[in-house]
């Protein structure tokens, strides 16, 4: 009786308000954050694990200059490939990252209204903010925040940066994180990553359509025919190349060869060859360049303190 | 006048795992400054609240000025202070003018036993509100935090970053400034139920400090956990659930402010799902109760605890709860039956993957040690441990810790033990070694004799093992610090052996263990830590576990010196020595006149035999020659231990008037006979006899650790 009930309605609630598609939703929260402020970026070109990678996050957060900012990350976790055979795991998916330094009073405010902006009204839901503070080992970086539900779905990380690289966020940066395929699932009403619609014109363009072939070959490639000869060596030399450039202070060059070494190693990681004894030290030697890129970007914005 | 004074903090969402403690330390700081600042209410009566939103405090009966204050301040000594002539010197005249004071207001006083030169100072009692506006930012800033966080540009430190604050002493606004947020009488309603101008909510201006609660309530706040809890609680037992998980229970009631339980439901096919996994879904990460019905089990439902809930919205917020789930009991299904199509033996091998310990190995070097510790313990345990003869110790080693690499486990790791359990079981070839895997985990409250053997032999080793490990590791617990939980393993430990009452010799379980890992270093920090942990188990009031273990033996609050003297008998017998703790600290509170006797005696016995090195070697019963007592008290005296060695040894049911009847005896044995006689066969025969009575007092305890003081 209860799903009978709930399945009509739900079918006319669709009718009644245009669906956004994915790219809508994009263009959505594009214009909103644009209108509070932010730059609006494109992707940075170097694979990478997560929005917060993302030197116009990760180098941006340090310092004293401001920095409003909005983008969207294509984020890689080779481990969470599934050969597109699970509706809600993917190895390559997007951040929707927004990074306001310093945070504003009103963060929060702004947010639920971004939400409204997709669509998604505070008084058609549940929305709450739970506890989830945030640590990344790989970049010396830790939060504390929040993830929000939104009926129980969890579709964005609301991060307070305490620091980056090691090194105090002064004055504090807030990350917002949303998980686009998340909440186009919630606002579509699809169960099925893939059957999301990215376009709507004429006819529909689904994620699938775009992303499912891409998804398989590169499960593939995470999973078997990586060569692990070759993984290993691109991770000793993008290690070396990001201490190259560190020795000739050039903070954006080293971090993007860091972030390759980081991408490396979760290519390694999937493969299923790195041994646990190894693994703690491998993220210690990416953190150690992740912690000396901070420290050169620092000092080429002469705020570099000296160490106590 | 008297009034009521009222503080509450508005912040974005505070964990709900802090709430509880925040308003402890906030109450305890009030009423601390309060009364350091001679402010008088009634502090019995003072109420701390908290939503995941605020932080509030209402200190009721407050007198509107702070109590006038007459203190001596002190000058110089009078040998420095007068002159010869008994006048005040230039030193005095020095301390008057520093506090701006007359000679006339001079006095000598004596402080501490000398005498100084002085003057008292009268300090007139202020404004409350004065008070308040400078003590309540200080208490503010003063609460400790679990996790303290800056924002924006600030460098002050909260748990999250303050709104709002309102400061009401009866209708008057207490003014201060804190974290740049003016302390007001405005507060805000629910976030989203309330039609605020933006997310914080709409402004309620807060009449005076007695209507904060009911002005709140009435824009959809309950600001009082019990009265939601209550709510959630009424909510649950009409949906005829009466047994609901309290920790569950306790977190959602911080994690709303205008709770309302929704019920949703899902597809029948994932009952396929062991209950225990369905609850764990649903609870983990989602923080919804499962629906029980009486004798038939978990239902195709679940309770959510919303806070945002109205008759337009309520649908909706149904169906997205019920998609989540239905994506996560999807996943858990796949998982599930990934696991089972591989089946539990598949899983070990991937244990090499696994660190135990940083610089410890694998999980498949444990499980090997495990093995071979099993069946040692099982040797050396007395009465007797496992003693089914197709019980292969190697095999539930193997298996033990399978369950650890399962895809189960990986995604739940609460559920490591019970899917072990849940897959062996699932095998007739492996069903006989399930009830131990999962057993293994159990904590203090959960053991009881009505666990299996081989569960509680699986648990001692893993604990031993990990204790051993730990140490050889480099292990320091000490006060707060005890990141991988030795006290607790080592009070499991106890908890076994006492439960099953095994007697074991737990330093050569610990050798063993260091045989096992290849090194014997580090026995004495070891050892020294197990003993404390013993004594510490017997005199520790906080450990409240233990009081309730299921032999309803209570364990705890004992004096130091009788946990210390059971100590080395409790290294060979954990049970006996808990028995007998728990009788000579009866006896010692119920006669204490008797168990001062008995100790001295014990004590003076052993200090006369402990000078003949020789004796103790040779101290049977046997070697003792009734026939060379010359007096009847020695016969009587021998009489009373022949009769009651037995009862000593055991020490169940301790007699005290028995005791206190023997100790008598003693006192007039040594009253008449004298044991250091000049016939040398005398002599000796009667130190043999007092040698075997040391060894019978010590059964009981090692009495010269005894402080003898009520």
């Amino acid at each position: 009786m209860f799903f009978i009930h709930s399945f009509f309605s739900y079918n006319f609630s669709i009718v009644s308000n245009l669906t956004l598609s994915l790219q809508e939703i994009i263009a959505a929260l594009h214009a909103f954050w644009s209108a509070e402020g932010c730059v609006i970026l494109h992707p940075f070109d170097v694979q990478k694990g997560a929005g917060t990678m993302s030197p116009y996050t990760f180098l941006k957060a340090l310092g004293s200059q401001h920095w409003n900012v909005a983008y969207v990350e294509p984020s890689r976790r080779p481990t969470d490939g599934r050969f597109a055979e699970n509706p809600n795991r993917l190895q390559h998916y997007f951040q929707y990252q927004v990074i306001m330094k310093p945070s504003p009073d009103d963060i929060q405010d702004k947010y639920i209204r971004s939400l409204e902006a997709i669509g998604i009204s505070r008084k058609d839901h549940d929305i709450r903010f739970v506890e989830d503070n945030w640590e990344s080992p790989t970049l010396g970086a830790w939060g504390v925040g929040w993830e929000v539900w939104l009926d129980g779905m969890e579709v964005t990380q609301f991060t307070y940066f305490q620091q980056c690289g090691g090194f105090d966020c002064k004055p504090v940066s807030v990350e917002i994180t949303y998980g686009i395929e998340r909440l186009g699932m919630f606002i579509q009403n699809k169960d099925n990553v893939f059957d999301l619609v990215w376009q709507q014109h004429d006819n529909v363009i689904t994620y699938g359509d775009i992303y499912k072939q891409f998804e398989i070959e590169q499960c593939h490639y995470n999973f078997n025919q990586s060569s692990q000869e070759r993984l290993f060596q691109f991770f000793d030399l993008y290690e070396a190349e990001t201490k190259h450039c560190l020795e000739k202070e050039l903070a954006y060059p080293a971090y993007e060869y860091c972030l390759k070494c980081s991408h490396t190693f979760n290519l390694l990681d999937a493969r299923g060859v790195i041994s646990v004894s190894e693994r703690t030290a491998y993220i210690l030697r990416i953190r150690k360049l992740a912690h000396e890129c901070a420290a050169v970007y620092l000092k080429s914005i002469n705020e570099l303190e000296p160490v106590s | 006048m008297k009034a009521t004074y009222c503080l509450e903090i508005g912040c974005e969402e505070i964990p709900s795992r802090f709430l509880v403690e925040l308003c402890v330390h906030l109450e305890s700081k009030f009423i601390e400054a309060l009364a350091e600042n001679r402010l008088v209410c009634n502090k019995e009566n003072i109420k701390t609240y908290a939503t995941y939103r605020r932080l509030v405090v209402m200190v009721p009966e407050l007198e509107d000025k702070q109590l006038d204050e007459s203190v001596y301040i002190k000058g110089p000594p009078v040998k420095i202070g007068l002159d010869n002539e008994g006048g005040f010197s230039q030193a005095s005249l020095g301390f008057a003018k520093k506090f701006s004071i007359s000679q006339s207001e001079l006095l000598v006083r004596e402080f501490n036993g000398s005498e100084h030169v002085c003057y008292l100072k009268e300090t007139k009692g202020l404004t409350t509100k004065d008070v308040l506006a400078t003590i309540v930012p200080k208490i503010i800033q003063s609460l400790p935090l679990a996790i303290a966080m800056r924002w924006g540009s600030r460098s002050e430190t909260f748990i999250r970053p303050i709104h709002w604050i309102v400061s009401l002493y009866h209708d008057q606004l207490v003014p201060f400034t804190l974290f740049n947020v003016e302390a007001g009488t405005i507060s805000y309603a629910h976030r989203m139920l309330s039609q605020g101008k933006d997310s914080l909510g709409q402004a309620v201006s807060i009449k005076s400090a007695d209507s904060l609660t009911e002005q709140l309530e009435a824009h959809s706040v309950m600001v009082d956990p019990e009265e939601r809890k209550n709510e959630i609680i009424k909510a649950l037992k009409e949906h005829n659930q009466q047994n609901y998980d309290n920790g569950l229970l306790q977190e959602v009631v911080y994690l709303t402010e205008w709770p309302c339980v929704l019920q949703g439901h899902f597809q029948s096919h994932y009952l396929e799902l062991p209950d225990f996994v369905l609850i764990e879904c649903m609870r983990k990460h989602q923080r919804y109760f499962p629906v029980v019905i009486k004798g038939k089990g978990l239902k195709e439902s679940f309770l959510v605890v919303a806070d945002n809930v109205t008759e337009q919205n309520s649908d909706t917020i149904i169906r997205g709860n019920e998609r989540v789930l239905a994506a996560r009991l999807e996943d858990a299904l796949f998982f599930y039956n990934q696991d089972c199509l591989l089946g539990l033996d598949a899983f070990p091998e991937k244990l090499k993957g696994v660190v135990f310990q940083k610089n410890c190995g694998t999980m498949y070097d444990k499980q090997e040690r495990l093995a071979k510790l099993l069946t040692f313990l099982n040797q050396h345990i007395n009465p007797q441990g496992c003693l089914k003869e197709s019980y292969d110790f190697n095999r539930l080693a193997y298996l033990s810790k399978a369950d650890l690499v399962s895809h189960m486990v990986t995604e739940f790791p609460s559920l490591q033990g019970k899917m072990g359990d849940h897959y062996a079981a699932k095998d007739s070839a492996t069903s006989i070694y399930a009830p131990a895997i999962g057993e293994q985990y159990l904590l203090v409250p959960d053991w009881s004799d009505d666990k299996s053997v081989e569960g509680a032999l699986l648990a001692l080793a893993d604990r031993f093992d990990t204790i051993v490990y730990s140490f050889f590791n480099g292990a320091k617990p000490t006060g707060s610090q005890d990141p991988l939980g030795l006290r607790r393993s080592i009070n499991i430990i106890f908890c076994i052996l006492n439960v099953f009452k095994w007697s074991c010799d737990i330093f050569e379980v610990c050798r063993y263990c260091f045989e096992l890992i290849g090194a014997n270093a580090h026995e004495d920090r070891l050892h020294a830590f197990i003993t404390a942990r013993f004594q510490a188990l017997l005199t520790d009031e906080g450990l409240g576990p233990y009081e309730k273990n299921s032999l309803g033996i209570y364990v705890g609050g004992y004096s130091y010196d009788i946990a210390e003297s059971i100590v080395p008998l409790a290294l060979q017998n954990v049970s006996l020595a808990i028995q007998k703790a728990v009788a000579i600290e009866t006896f010692k509170r119920s006669n204490f006149d008797g168990f001062k006797l008995l100790s001295e005696t014990a004590v003076r016995v052993h200090r006369l035999v402990s000078k003949h090195d020789s004796l103790q070697e040779n101290n049977t019963f046997s070697a003792i020659n009734t026939d060379l007592f010359e007096q009847d008290i020695e016969k009587h005296v021998y009489d009373d231990i022949a009769k009651s060695k037995e009862w000593f040894l055991n020490g169940q049911h301790l007699d005290c008037e028995k005791l206190v009847k023997i100790s008598k005896q003693f006192t007039s044995y040594f009253d008449n006979v004298l044991v250091m006689a000049d016939d040398e066969k005398l002599r000796n025969n009667r130190l043999q006899f007092l040698a075997y009575c040391d060894t019978v007092f010590k059964q009981l305890a090692n009495f010269e650790k005894v402080v003898i003081t009520q």
